[in-house]
């Protein structure tokens, strides 16, 4: 199978490969799989609680060409974006982006599922940062 | 959705007569073999070329287990891709056996490399222990179901049937992680850098 050039140049210089401090308040992290092939990806934010802004943004992912290309190219996509823009992000546009081919789509769809749980597991440490602070007096 | 159960007329089940299978492979492919047609029309010649690939396509995916459930599963509305219910604590042994790899291709040091190799192979022993007990799952689930009458109709499947068959999709999707690992485990053995194509 024919990968396009944009695939093979994320995929052999992938951006923003790395680990950001799980336990950290203001990270969030997304650990996803694709069920039919077995790929693991595994994207996390550093995201700003004042502004909401995403600061950065890591990922390591194990699994064939798409997969890696897509984390990379999500990362680089929201960096400086709200954790809202962020959420609202569709596989449909990594799959424009990277020209992935259908049987390739699914991967797009693991960097959509794995932003979206990144946010989630964001929002869930904030809630729980909130509720362990003291209350004023 | 194909159905390749009916197309060699053998039950869906589970488990199937390898040896009936693939005689009723050689019956069908001679008959439909594209050297019989040489001398038919064009149209005739083309239509047996894609009845042999069909057929080479269907036997190729009833022949393993693996496959085989797959498509079983599949035929009533259980995709495999939309298994996205995984144990997390399975994908985070997964991620962690796979950094292990990728530590492994980076270090240079032959006993750091031995270290890291130990610390791998110790997360591989407790996930071919995972693997055992899904597949100990799948042959009891397998079983069950093969020894009951079912309706080839996705739409009339009873609670139970669709229980057994979701089942049945979960376990082969956590089977399809541990594969994965397996071929990256078995590529760094080797002192491969693992190439994942699928």
């Amino acid at each position: 199978m024919a990968y396009s050039e944009k695939v093979i140049d994320h995929y052999q210089n992938p951006r923003n490969v790395g680990t950001l401090d799980p336990n950290d308040p203001s990270v969030g992290t997304g650990l996803v799989g694709a069920p039919e092939c077995g790929d693991v990806m595994r994207l996390q934010l550093r995201i700003n609680p004042d502004s909401g802004v995403i600061e950065d943004a890591k990922f390591k992912t194990f699994g064939c060409g798409s997969a890696i290309a897509s984390s990379s190219f999500a990362t680089e996509m929201i960096k400086g974006k709200t954790v809202d823009e962020a959420y609202e992000i569709k596989n449909t546009t990594i799959v424009k982006e990277l020209n992935l081919p259908p049987v390739k789509i699914h991967c797009s769809v693991l960097a959509e599922d794995a932003i979206k749980a990144a946010i989630e597991d964001y929002k869930k440490k904030q809630e729980s940062v909130a509720h362990a602070e003291p209350v004023a007096q | 959705m194909t159905d390749h159960f009916c197309r060699f007329g053998i039950d869906r089940t589970f488990a199937v007569d390898r040896d009936r299978l693939e005689r009723r492979f050689h019956e069908m492919q001679s008959a439909s073999h594209p050297d019989r047609h040489v001398t038919s029309e064009m149209g005739r010649r083309e239509q047996a070329l894609a009845e042999s690939s069909d057929i080479n396509a269907a036997y190729r995916t009833l022949r393993e287990s693996i496959p085989r459930a797959k498509h079983l599963v599949e035929l009533y509305g259980f995709p495999i891709s939309e298994q996205k219910s995984v144990p997390p604590s399975l994908l985070m042994t997964v991620m962690e056996a796979q950094e292990k790899i990728a530590e492994l291709e980076m270090a240079r040091d032959r006993l750091v490399k031995e270290k890291i190799m130990h610390e791998l192979l110790a997360i591989v022993e407790e996930l071919e222990g995972q693997r055992e007990t899904i597949d100990a799952e799948r042959e009891r689930l397998a079983r069950k179901w093969d020894l009951g009458m079912h309706t080839g109709d996705p739409a009339l499947l009873s609670a139970e049937e669709k229980e057994t068959l979701g089942r049945m999709a979960q376990l082969l999707s956590e089977r399809a992680y541990l594969e994965t690992l397996r071929l990256s485990v078995s590529a760094a053995r080797h002192g491969k850098p693992a190439f994942i194509q699928h």
